[in-house]
């Protein structure tokens, strides 16, 4: 098989699960349709490179997540200011912090994850992209976090501030949409 | 007496702010420094609203990781046919 052949038999074997994985790194249909295709035309300008030595599938996903973390750097804007004062008070003591007794924990959820996993899509969604952003980074990138702050140009402390400032909206949104379904 | 506990977990040992952004730092796999460990033990054990969100947080962190697996969108057969086809249009154009 030529060039040509091999990419036209990945284009047929892989291009729905990159999609479906592109589609869930930045909740885009449309922006998702594009990464991939440009994840196939480097593919196919570089085909040299590829030595053969991981799998195909690899290789494009590799590209891939390139590619998203490119998206992403282009799109996010590092945040001035993480104010945390919304979730607690000024002696930094939680302000609603009977909230998070109730509601879900690991018992109610269990068996039921289908659920409780959409609820946190959605809320995730909700992030503003200067949350959002660097959180599916950190996830995309498995949690490795000298890469994502290398990626997206910010500093370690800052990288965990906005975890932080991330997960607390997340865990509030759970909790107010737990509620809403009670 | 327990009021008392937890005016000590907030002004001895730390705030809940720290606390959360220590757990969050723990929960990225970095390691934390001895002493900060032995506080937010402390702290921990004398604050029930940061013990659940310490719980909270290992479900949140699972869940993602879960999702970030799961490929969240299914297509129908014709949409993904039309795809492959604009693909291998764009790619040797």
């Amino acid at each position: 098989m030529d060039e040509k052949e091999h990419i036209e038999q990945w284009i047929e074997l892989y291009s729905s699960e990159l999609l479906n994985r592109a589609i869930y790194l930045i909740s885009d249909k449309e922006e998702a349709k594009d990464i991939v295709q440009d994840v196939f035309l480097a593919a196919y300008s570089g085909y040299q490179s590829f030595k053969g030595n991981s799998s195909a599938k690899t290789w494009l996903y590799t590209i891939l997540k390139n590619k998203v973390a490119d998206y992403y750097r282009k799109k996010y804007k590092n945040p001035s200011k993480i104010s945390l004062e919304s979730y607690f008070d000024e002696a930094g003591i939680w302000r609603n912090g009977d909230n998070l007794l109730g509601a879900w924990d690991e018992a109610n959820i269990t068996g039921n994850y289908a659920e409780f996993d959409h609820l946190l899509e959605n809320c995730l969604e909700n992030l503003a992209p200067k949350w959002k952003i660097p959180i599916k980074l950190y996830y995309l990138q498995e949690k490795k976090t000298a890469e994502i702050c290398q990626e997206i140009g910010i500093t370690a402390t800052n990288l965990w501030k906005i975890l932080q400032r991330g997960r607390l909206q997340v865990r509030e949104c759970l909790e107010t949409k737990e509620l809403e379904n009670e | 007496m327990n009021k008392v506990l937890e005016n000590i977990a907030h002004k001895m040992v730390f705030t809940c702010e720290k606390a959360t952004f220590l757990i969050e730092k723990k929960a990225s796999g970095q390691s934390i420094s001895i002493l900060e460990n032995m506080r937010l033990k402390g702290h921990l054990a004398l604050c029930k609203w940061c013990r659940a969100y310490n719980k909270k947080v290992t479900i949140i962190d699972n869940a993602i990781l879960r999702i970030s697996k799961k490929a969240n969108e299914k297509m129908v057969e014709t949409e993904i046919k039309d795809f492959k086809n604009y693909l291998i249009d764009k790619t040797f154009q």
